[in-house]
């Protein structure tokens, strides 16, 4: 993990006016003192070679989400109010630009980072301290409400971060590893966990007539463990929003859409 | 030798056939359905210690809001506790076994605000 400098250049100014050009020479004269140190602690940041490694993913895939764009998106991963002073910049050497997120803390790559001669080693670095940020792959197909997602979007999700972006956080197992090098492991449910927009109580696969609601093992992290929550980014502030999904059920087309049922919906009416 | 591993392979396995169940909670799941589980789980109203006296002690999971879920399961087929040990357990849980789940929800003051129980077959593959 880089830690950026923070250069402060300070200019002492003096407590009087300038003295007029007749003043005694032993007047003392203005000082300038530049003031150089480290950020307190690292920052949570991705390098550029990261995102371009999801993008060449998400290419590859595409064809899970025909129609569906690529952004990526921050979620605060410890504390929700974190989101109110989140900040993202874009730090090539001693050079820090400010990358504009949308109302979801969501950006796209800039055409000037995805050219051939971009420095990979660039920075997307945040204000906040390192752990503090949950960062994930965004493909939408458009037309998408909030309600639901796209199973194909989601499928692409995985290809797109799990050992490509690598962005999400988690266990790189050598069996894992032997899995993407076949293109295999996003077909494993433990692949990927995803964010619902609220917190949620159900998750449902609707195709057609066909509908599974899915165990309460994809919620929640329900069979995780909160001896290695460090190691992943749900078990915080993200905990109520996350699912996982039946990935190795591949009879589910992409077409597929994923209901939620967030926690604030009234209780259904039982079924007569 | 070959005899005396057998005999003890099919020992694990009458016992592991053994009538039984594994379920959370006291058991009650086992005959609960959706017309008493809409009787005794009213949001809005019933509250944790009911649950508790009710259906016994859920799997619990609490939340940074406050809220928490509690989870019962009730499994047919192969006694309490199994699904639980080492590497007999990667055997066990997934086999394909009638699954009865029930999830409530509670508020931050211990309130239910919502429930859900579904019947299945499938032994998910998440988490086993």
């Amino acid at each position: 993990m880089r830690i950026a400098p923070l250069v402060l250049a300070l200019l002492c100014v003096p407590a009087r006016p300038a003295p007029p050009a007749a003043a005694p020479a032993s007047e003392p004269a203005a000082q300038h003192v530049e003031v150089t140190a480290p950020l307190p602690t690292a920052r949570d940041e991705k390098t550029l070679a990261q995102l371009l490694s999801a993008r060449d993913a998400f290419e590859r895939h595409h064809a899970l989400a025909p129609d569906a764009t690529l952004a990526f998106r921050l979620y605060a991963r410890l504390d929700p109010d974190d989101l109110g002073r989140l900040h993202l910049f874009f730090v090539q050497g001693t050079q820090r630009t400010e990358v504009a997120l949308d109302e979801r803390q969501r950006f796209a790559l800039a055409p000037e980072w995805t050219r051939a001669e971009a420095d990979r080693g660039a920075l997307l670095q945040t204000n906040l301290p390192d752990g503090a940020v949950a960062w994930k792959v965004d493909i939408r197909t458009p037309g998408v409400p909030d309600d639901r997602r796209r199973l194909g979007d989601l499928r692409l999700e995985c290809e797109a971060d799990t050992f490509h972006g690598n962005l999400q956080r988690g266990l790189r197992t050598p069996v894992s590893a032997i899995l993407d090098a076949s293109d295999e492991l996003c077909l494993l449910d433990d692949a990927q966990v995803w964010f619902a927009e609220r917190p949620v109580f159900g998750v449902t696969l609707v195709w057609g007539e066909r509908r599974r609601t899915l165990p309460y093992a994809y919620l929640h992290g329900s069979t995780g463990t909160m001896a290695l929550a460090a190691l992943f980014d749900w078990p915080w502030a993200l905990r109520e929003r996350a699912y996982f999904l039946p990935l190795q059920d591949r009879s589910w087309p992409d077409d597929t859409q994923v209901l939620f049922d967030a926690m604030d919906d009234p209780q259904p009416e039982p079924a007569p | 030798m070959i005899a005396r591993r057998a005999l003890v392979l099919a020992g694990v396995a009458a016992v592991l056939c053994a009538a039984g169940c594994s379920t959370a909670g006291n058991g009650r799941m086992a005959q609960l359905d959706a017309v008493q589980a809409s009787a005794l789980l009213v949001p809005g109203r019933t509250t944790r210690d009911e649950v508790r006296q009710a259906l016994g002690q859920g799997t619990v999971i609490r939340f940074r809001s406050g809220r928490e879920t509690w989870h019962y399961l009730y499994r047919e087929g192969i006694a309490p506790g199994w699904d639980d040990l080492p590497y007999i357990g990667l055997v066990t849980s997934r086999l394909e076994r009638p699954t009865k789940e029930l999830v409530i929800l509670f508020d931050g003051d211990g309130v239910l605000r919502r429930w859900s129980m579904q019947e299945y077959r499938t032994a998910p593959s998440k988490g086993t």
